[in-house]
């Protein structure tokens, strides 16, 4: 049947191809095959990346669209996940997919996302002048392997095959009339498809290797290849100078996106941030007052600044929250400073501490001089075993030991030390604390953590300081 | 459409396979000579094809569907 | 909240309440509230401290409110996801840090290029290289506008306070569709993760900026012909309007057209153009004691509360200090700022960088032939720049005077 030109962009004719290039063969296949299926032009996305073949959707009457160099899957993977219900169709080159692109090229197939890549592999980088790819044959010749390219091939089917793509097929431009047949079954695939299709480039390719024009390059692409199933039947010499094509996979894998929709409806609904309820501030003032919570990583420091910061909050007072920590998980250090305010705090972190929490021994050592003169340490003598007296009161409790004994538990310790500041500071209201404690921690920690709380209150309000 | 359509073919009664060549386009690369299966072309000074047989054409679509620039159109006889 | 005028308030759902909420929020959590609060419905994302929170909050809310959410493998892929889906309909956005906000260079030229609205998330930190990971830095000011190779201008907003982090993202979203632009969002590490209290808006107190559809049939539609601010109609793919879109240099009509001068000329200007003459429109600052200053405190993100607390003090002790805050960046605010400056004697500029923001000031202050003493002070350790810190710079810059 004749080719239906209404589906070439024709202002962009003559194409910028060479004379006998191959990507105008992959052209004509690709919109043969589009109409052969019924598709709609609108519901095309033609994508490319960087190169001769990256023209070619210039010359689609689709939305076409060229990207950056080996970056056209990710904007692809983009366009598909936005409008799953178009038919979206790439067109590589082998150095803007398997070099620059081979990141995405791997993960493309390991995701099976739906969508085809067609692979122009002529051997070589042409538009910038004929230079060696990860797809020129050892031995051959370019611009930046005058000597012979002492590099091997990369077989980009096997990689596709090996990465997960659910259709791998390799067909050559010589085989013009059974490309549709095989773009077909690759549009028909629900899920990643790749044809690789061979090609010549008598410029860039053909001139450095003693090809004397294109059709010595198509000779080559008739004579060099055979099918898959013949191929299994050659000698290992017999496979050094031959080229399978045909299929290499077609099965059914699940696709990215069914995957991604099918997490999606199993959400029951969304998780929207939690309303604090404030009151109305009582008028009393508290001025600026700058709290640090220092330990080590694990103690639930951080948690114990947010609690205070959402107690304040609560009261109609204002807090924030900043930490600082090492790189390891657990254990290391873990700062967790609070500094709370009748209204917009501007200074986020603390100057002069007012009050020193410190759970570890390094972390007393390192923090107790930033306390200003009059402030308060609490020290959780678990761990802290030497205390210094200065200018600062000191309120030495073995905390986590009691959390330990007492509750069963060390890791309230960070709770019980909340109650404790409760019951020392008088601006905190335990009503409002108690509240904090129990929006942020889940339902089955409840029980043990308000004990641990009481606790530390009574303990904060009946102690009056170890000095 | 801009195709300088030139229809070299002699096509009094559609008996004939008609071949058309869009000279705008055509790269003159040869192919479409090169793997006809019935010689059906000749080629010019420039390596442009020339419809000189197109009463030898079988209609097998090679030249069609190789041509790279989309410059032949081959109309099948009715 | 967004106080640029806008005709119409979206008509799609807007994921938030019908009431406002105070919450507790951490800056990140809050940029990702303010992405979906803005209509986003696609986010790529790669793991970077100290932005990661924008990630794991938006993989929660993004198939929470029917978006799309993808990990991709590397931050070059994020950027180049985002724009593919932009073009194709969503509202997008990325988040990063030094190193990656480095990877997505040559995709947000790309985007700059082919105007495509989407948001770029840079969460501060020590650099060069792997630097500080988890501590401030400000030092991505000049990359942000020049990382891309070429010559562009560029949007980029800083925020100072997890309430901007909510109310800026917005913002960007806003900005990038009005003009078809990725834009730069450019907060610090202090305030990613530090928590503060906010007060989200209920649904219907948020104005979204539409997406500028195309006036015409796909016939007569040309997909880079300007309207009077410089700015395209964008048609979405797959939406009945076909054409080719390149990095190349392309005429009005999207064909590359790299062997004419005129071509090329036209529209490096007018891409240029589209946000240098409308500045007034997206320039963004605040200032406070600029009538009577003597020494004008410059400062932006995280700096700026320090710089509000010193000025706040040298007031005090009756010393004439006043602040000047770049909301955005990019386009720098020159105008106001030579405004804010007409009073003072020095200009103070802390930065947790060495001078990128001061070096911006010098070359408004010289264009202009204003002379001014230009302090920078510069912090470089990781650590936030203190109010005393300005406080005793202000002091000797006066006592020096």
């Amino acid at each position: 049947m004749s080719f239906d030109k209404s589906f070439l962009r024709q202002s962009e004719l003559p194409t910028i191809f060479c004379p006998g290039c191959g990507h105008g063969v992959v052209t004509q296949a690709f919109l043969r095959t589009v109409k052969e299926l019924g598709w709609d032009k609108d519901d095309v996305f033609s994508v490319s990346g960087i190169g001769c073949s990256a023209r070619i959707p210039a010359y689609c009457n689709t939305s076409s669209v060229q990207t950056t160099h080996g970056r056209a899957l990710a904007f692809a993977t983009g366009m598909k996940m936005t409008r799953p219900e178009k038919h979206v169709v790439l067109f590589l080159g082998d150095g803007d997919c398997t070099a620059i692109g081979g990141n995405h090229f791997l993960h493309a197939c390991r995701r099976n996302i739906d969508m085809t890549v067609i692979i122009l592999n002529n051997y070589i980088y042409g538009m910038t002048g004929g230079q060696a790819s990860p797809a020129t044959p050892h031995g051959a010749y370019s611009s930046t392997s005058p000597y012979g390219n002492i590099d091997e091939q990369i077989d980009i089917c096997q990689v596709a095959v090996a990465a997960g793509a659910s259709f791998v097929a390799r067909s050559t431009v010589y085989h013009a009339q059974q490309l549709p047949g095989i773009m077909k079954k690759a549009f028909n695939n629900h899920g990643l498809s790749v044809i690789e299709v061979l090609g010549p480039c008598p410029t860039g390719f053909g001139r450095q290797n003693k090809f004397r024009d294109v059709g010595e390059m198509y000779d080559f692409l008739r004579d060099a290849t055979v099918s898959t199933a013949r191929y299994e039947q050659l000698s290992p010499e017999e496979k050094e100078q031959k080229i399978p094509i045909g299929i290499f996979r077609d099965v059914q894998r699940p696709e990215y996106i069914d995957k991604y929709n099918a997490m999606a409806a199993s959400i029951k609904s969304r998780k929207e941030p939690e309303h604090i309820e404030c009151k109305s501030s009582d008028g009393g003032q508290i001025g600026r007052f700058e709290l640090t919570f220092a330990g080590s990583g694990g103690q639930g420091l951080v948690l114990a600044g947010i609690i205070l910061s959402e107690t304040m909050i609560r009261q109609g007072k204002f807090a924030v929250h900043t930490q600082s920590y090492g790189p390891e998980a657990r254990g290391g250090s873990s700062k967790s400073e609070v500094v709370m305010g009748d209204g917009d705090i501007d200074y986020p972190e603390v100057l002069n501490a007012d009050l020193l929490v410190a759970m570890t021994q390094a972390s007393y050592d390192k923090y107790r001089k930033d306390v200003k003169k009059g402030g308060l340490i609490i020290a959780d003598t678990t761990y802290v075993t030497t205390v210094e007296q200065e200018d600062v009161n000191c309120l030495s409790i073995p905390i986590s030991q009691i959390c330990s004994t007492d509750l069963g538990d060390i890791r309230c310790a960070n709770i019980m030390t909340l109650g404790i500041l409760a019951g020392k500071l008088g601006f905190i209201e335990y009503d409002a604390l108690r509240e904090s404690v129990l929006a942020r921690l889940a339902p089955k920690l409840h029980d043990l953590n308000i004990k641990a709380l009481e606790a530390g209150y009574a303990l904060g309000r009946g102690t009056v300081g170890k000095e | 459409m801009p195709w300088g359509a030139e229809p070299l073919g002699r096509n009094e009664r559609c008996t004939m396979n008609k071949i058309q060549i869009n000279t705008k386009w055509c790269k003159k690369c040869g192919l479409c000579a090169k793997y006809c299966p019935k010689n059906v072309f000749d080629r010019d000074k420039l390596g442009g094809p020339i419809v000189a047989r197109p009463e030898d054409c079988i209609g097998c679509m090679q030249c069609e569907s190789r041509c790279p620039d989309f410059a032949i159109d081959v109309e099948k006889a009715q | 909240m967004c106080n640029f005028p806008c005709d119409s308030i979206l008509d799609e759902v807007i994921c938030m309440s019908k009431e406002r909420k105070i919450c507790f929020l951490q800056g990140n959590e809050a940029c990702a509230e303010g992405a979906i609060a803005a209509g986003a419905n696609f986010y790529a994302g790669y793991p970077i401290t100290p932005a990661t929170e924008i990630a794991e909050g938006l993989s929660r809310l993004m198939p929470e409110t029917g978006g799309k959410f993808i990990q991709m493998e590397d931050e070059l892929s994020c950027m180049g996801a985002i724009i593919g889906a932009s073009m194709a309909g969503a509202k997008s956005m990325t988040a990063t840090s030094g190193p990656g906000f480095s990877l997505m260079q040559e995709n947000i030229g790309y985007a700059v290029m082919t105007e495509t609205p989407c948001v770029v998330v840079d969460v501060q930190r020590g650099g060069p290289s792997t630097g500080l990971p988890t501590l401030p830095a400000q030092a991505d000011v000049m990359q942000a506008r020049w990382g891309i190779h070429g010559d562009h201008a560029i949007i980029a907003l800083a925020p100072a306070s997890v309430a901007e982090m909510f109310s800026m993202t917005i913002d960007c979203f806003n900005l990038a569709e009005k003009y078809r632009t990725p834009v730069i969002f450019l907060p610090d590490a202090i305030i990613g993760h530090m928590r503060e209290k906010v007060e989200l808006p209920a649904d219907d107190e948020i104005q979204l900026y539409p997406r500028r559809k195309p006036s015409v049939p796909p016939e007569d539609f040309k997909p880079y012909e300007p309207c009077e601010d410089g700015v395209p109609e964008m048609a979405n793919m797959g939406d009945g309007y076909r054409f080719y879109v390149t990095g190349c240099v392309h005429d009005e009509t999207g064909s590359p057209k790299m062997m004419q001068p005129k071509v090329s000329d036209a529209l490096i200007r007018r891409l240029e153009g589209k946000i240098v003459n409308n500045r007034d429109d997206i320039v963004r600052y605040d200032e406070k004691y600029t009538e009577d200053a003597e020494v004008l405190v410059v400062a932006y993100g995280s700096v700026f509360r320090s710089a509000q607390s010193a000025v706040e003090a040298l007031r005090k002790d009756g010393i004439k200090a006043g602040y000047f805050r770049p909301i955005t960046l990019w386009p720098s605010p020159d105008r106001e700022f030579l405004r804010a400056v007409e009073s003072a004697r020095a200009v103070v500029v802390p930065e947790m960088n060495l001078g990128q923001y001061a070096g911006e000031l010098a070359r408004i202050l010289g264009a202009n032939e204003v002379v001014r003493k230009l302090v920078p002070l510069t912090k470089v350790n990781g650590e936030l720049i203190r109010p005393d810190e300005i406080y005793d710079c202000v002091k000797n810059v006066l006592e020096e005077a």
